[in-house]
């Protein structure tokens, strides 16, 4: 029995090449997509629930996290459903198998055994699979991005990350395994042998349906099918819907995403902007926005330097040209800035404190500005900066996550100063770790009162954009100023988050091809239940697109009823929990719309592939299966 | 009056291909049956009988040599043609009954006219008329799971007869049934002889003794007639 045991599994296995092929695709699908996704936002700078420094800033990184977070849940969940649900099929159509084995005498212990082994073999092979493709896509990924010209620095493969994913997959998809086949190796050999019990099918459908839905002679059957192999329908729909919730999260969610962290950047730097200033300060600005982008390390300078020094009277030259619609003068200087600790009395203890955060500092660029003329509409978390707020500052979302447990008790320090936080923005310039306060509480604080920048921005209505570029320019040249379009970078922002969410979109090509598997899945075990009745209706006259039409329309019934749970679910994730506040075109829900139609299109489709299997197969070879 | 001839079978061969090794299951069967015709097969198992029916009836393609039924040959047909012409010129009785699981015993009965798109009204009433003929009125909106063997039998043929058929194929009709029954499945067949082309596969000396005509299939061919 010990050889029987031991050699048995594997020539088992290579027997149903097919299915133990989509079993195991199915785990390395599941497998590769969460180790992916956990390498990948490691090495972007954003990781799973917390953040790293470098690239992106606090506020952009959340949004990616939140994401990420989302489809490895999704993902994990969807897997396991699909996993599970694969190999339920799988032991189900061994079921006359063990009632024969049982009944010539086959020990339970002995059963258990064997399909223990396959499911071992499974597993082992899923799980390995799954994380080395995990690893590669990772690396692929940098590849990719870093040849389209993103400077993606790669962090070498944590190995406890690797074996902690590989680890939780293969228990949980080995207990959940073992679990069903524990319960198959209890079976009574006469049930096993019963092919009523073997497909899990009720005599009867009790699905009633309203009368002319029932007229339908296909639909009817279609029904009744699908009422009788109740058990594994529920099980379809149930993968069906967490996997087009998934699909939804993926497409609607890594779309919306997009959108909005563009409107984000847009909104932050402002549209329509050009930066005046001298050559090697602009060069220098230039440098620190692009920090968004790129890890990049900026010459110092001195910026209260006499050769940065722009005075008003370039700033009224700027003014008087038509069209201009705001020029916004700053200071800009660098300074070491710390958190001060809140203290406050223990209202439940009196005599006691509570102590709120610790002293923390950290180099950020401090702004100068005035009130009237900013030109940025951030992303605000708290109230704008009011000519009235001296002694308030507004923060970047990475400063505000680097040195405060809670900005709004807590106040910052610098230049002997302390100040409270009116709120916090995001902002992409130096990565988030800016401070914007008025210009004239900066001036006095510095006793500087010249400016170093000049933003200007142009009417956004007006068609003489380029003559209005070209005349500030001019004004801009008789002075040994530089004139940059902050347009150019914000569109290489841009091009960054787009390709970002273009990657993360492509995840769904792996959660469609789990929710592909699924549904194969299903339909090879529909199919294979209704090989003799299939080949009975077309003994009896039914032609090939009878059958296929009676096969797509269970598809169709499956899908759709999966996706009437399934992407409710993903939409109300994504708008409500993901991205409240999503910004999103027209064009964008459009492109949703299609992509998730496609999308079920193409599911439809795909069981036409076992359908095929079937209509291939002889008359008398499909009636002849008792 | 001369009858016409209705099936004509000539050098007819059927090989399976059965992991290398190869089974002739078929060789070199001619044979001619004219209108009306009621005709018996019987030999050993193996001998090809089964085969024989399913060739003649469309289900089942021959390896060489040639099978005209009314005027077809069936040989030259893709299978969307014989679909129509199963559903169209043939009933078929098969030895285990293959009644549609999922259908009750009227839908089985009436599945064959679904398929010729006969209208919904003709359906039903035709469909009744047949359970009738066969004593199964009762067991209308039975599943076949819930049928005994003779029931199933008796369904089978009522389905056969659906779309009436010039020509009836019949598979052992009495091997698995009792006494009792297999004289009312006898009946239905005599019934059946006078307008009918009728080949039956059997080994029941009732059914024999009633036949025109006698073939004996050993190895492939027909060695008695």
């Amino acid at each position: 029995m010990s050889q029987f045991v031991g050699s048995f599994p594997l020539k088992d296995l290579k027997r149903r090449k097919f299915q133990t092929a989509l079993t195991i695709t199915s785990l390395v699908v599941c497998v590769s997509v969460t180790i992916f996704l956990i390498l990948f936002a490691d090495n972007l700078g954003v990781e799973v629930l917390s953040v790293t420094e470098g690239k992106l800033t606090f506020g952009f990184s959340e949004v990616f996290s939140r994401f990420i977070l989302l489809i490895v849940l999704f993902n994990f969940a969807a897997g396991i459903m699909v996993a599970y649900f694969l190999m339920s099929l799988t032991t189900s159509q061994r079921m006359q198998d063990i009632g024969i084995m049982k009944a010539i005498g086959c020990l339970a212990e002995d059963i258990h055994n064997f399909f223990a082994i396959e499911i071992l073999i499974i597993v082992s092979l899923g799980c390995l699979l799954g994380a080395a493709f995990g690893i590669f896509l990772n690396y692929a990924s940098i590849y990719l991005m870093n040849f389209f010209g993103y400077k993606i620095s790669t962090n070498p493969v944590n190995p406890w990350t690797i074996m902690l994913s590989f680890f939780s997959f293969f228990l949980v998809f080995y207990v959940l395994g073992m679990r069903r086949i524990a319960k198959m190796a209890r079976i009574e050999t006469v049930k096993a042998l019963s092919p009523l019990f073997v497909w899990k099918t009720m005599p009867k459908s009790n699905l009633k349906l309203p009368r002319p839905f029932y007229e339908m002679f296909l639909a009817k059957l279609v029904i009744r099918n699908m009422g009788r192999r109740r058990s594994f329908t529920v099980q379809t729909l149930s993968c069906l819907a967490v996997i087009l919730a998934l699909l939804t999260l993926t497409v609607a969610g890594g779309i919306t995403a997009n959108e909005t962290t563009q409107s984000y950047v847009e909104r932050a730097v402002g549209k329509n902007t050009m930066l005046v200033a001298y050559p090697e300060m602009a060069e220098h600005f230039q440098g620190l926005l692009n920090r968004f982008i790129e890890p990049n390390t900026v010459k110092e300078i001195e910026y209260l330097d006499e050769r940065y020094v722009i005075h008003d009277s370039a700033v009224s030259m700027i003014v008087g040209i038509e069209g201009i619609v705001k020029v916004d003068p700053r200071i800009m200087i660098k300074e070491t800035v710390h958190s001060n600790i809140y203290i406050r009395p223990n209202p439940d203890r009196p005599g006691e404190y509570i102590v709120i955060g610790t002293y923390k500092t950290s180099e950020a660029l401090i702004f100068g500005v005035k009130a009237e003329s900013l030109i940025n509409d951030w992303l605000l978390l708290g109230k704008k900066l009011g000519e009235a707020d001296s002694g308030s500052v507004l923060i970047g979302d990475s400063l505000a996550m680097n040195l405060f447990d809670d900005p709004w008790l807590q106040s910052l320090g610098f230049l002997n100063s302390t100040f409270n936080v009116a709120g916090i923005c995001l902002d992409p310039f130096n990565n988030g770790m800016v401070v914007y306060m008025p210009y004239d509480q900066l001036s006095s604080l510095i006793g500087n009162e010249d400016y170093n920048i000049l933003l200007v921005q142009v009417d956004p209505t007006t068609e003489r954009m380029s003559s209005i570029r070209h005349e500030v320019e001019e004004a801009a040249l008789s002075l040994g100023l530089v004139v940059v379009p902050l347009d150019e970078v914000q569109t290489r922002h841009k091009s960054f988050l787009s390709s970002l969410w273009s990657l993360l979109l492509s995840l769904s090509f792996l959660c469609f091809t789990n929710a592909v598997i699924s549904l194969v899945g299903y339909f090879m075990l529909s199919i294979a239940g209704q090989q003799r009745d299939l080949g009975i209706m077309r003994a009896l006259g039914a032609n090939h697109r009878t059958i296929l039409g009676y096969i797509l329309l269970e598809s169709f019934l499956i899908i759709c009823t999966g996706a009437l749970f399934g992407l409710p679910i993903g939409i109300v994730i994504v708008f409500w929990f993901f991205i409240p506040d999503a910004v999103i075109s027209e064009a964008a829900t459009l492109s949703i719309g299609v992509i998730l139609s496609s999308f079920i299109g193409v599911l439809c489709l795909s069981s036409l592939y076992p359908a095929r299997r079937i209509l291939k197969m002889p008359i008398t070879k499909a009636t002849a299966k008792p | 009056m001369l009858k016409k001839k209705v099936i004509v079978v000539s050098s007819l061969r059927k090989v399976y291909n059965i992991d290398g090794a190869t089974v002739e299951a078929l060789n070199g069967i001619d044979l001619e049956v004219t209108e009306g015709e009621f005709i018996t097969i019987s030999g050993p198992s193996g001998s090809g009988k089964t085969t024989f029916l399913n060739l003649i009836g469309g289900l089942d393609r021959p390896t060489s040599g040639k099978i005209e039924v009314f005027g077809h040959d069936l040989t030259k047909f893709d299978e969307e043609f014989l679909a129509t012409f199963r559903c169209t010129y043939v009933g078929y009785v098969f030895q285990s009954y293959n009644l549609i699981s999922t259908l009750t015993t009227i839908e089985n009965i009436a599945f064959p006219m679904q398929m010729a798109k006969w209208d919904q009204e003709h359906i039903e009433e035709r469909s009744r008329r047949l359970l009738e003929l066969v004593g199964l009125e009762d067991r209308a909106n039975h599943f076949p799971s819930q049928l005994s063997g003779g029931e199933l039998q008796r369904a089978a043929f009522a389905r056969a007869l659906a779309n009436d058929p010039p020509l009836l194929l019949v598979d052992e009709p009495t091997g698995n049934l009792d006494l009792h029954t297999g004289l009312k499945i006898i009946g239905i067949l005599q019934s059946l002889k006078q307008n009918k082309t009728v080949i039956v596969v059997t080994h029941d000396q009732r059914i024999l003794s009633i036949a025109d005509r006698t073939l004996t299939l050993a190895d492939g061919r027909i060695v008695e007639s």
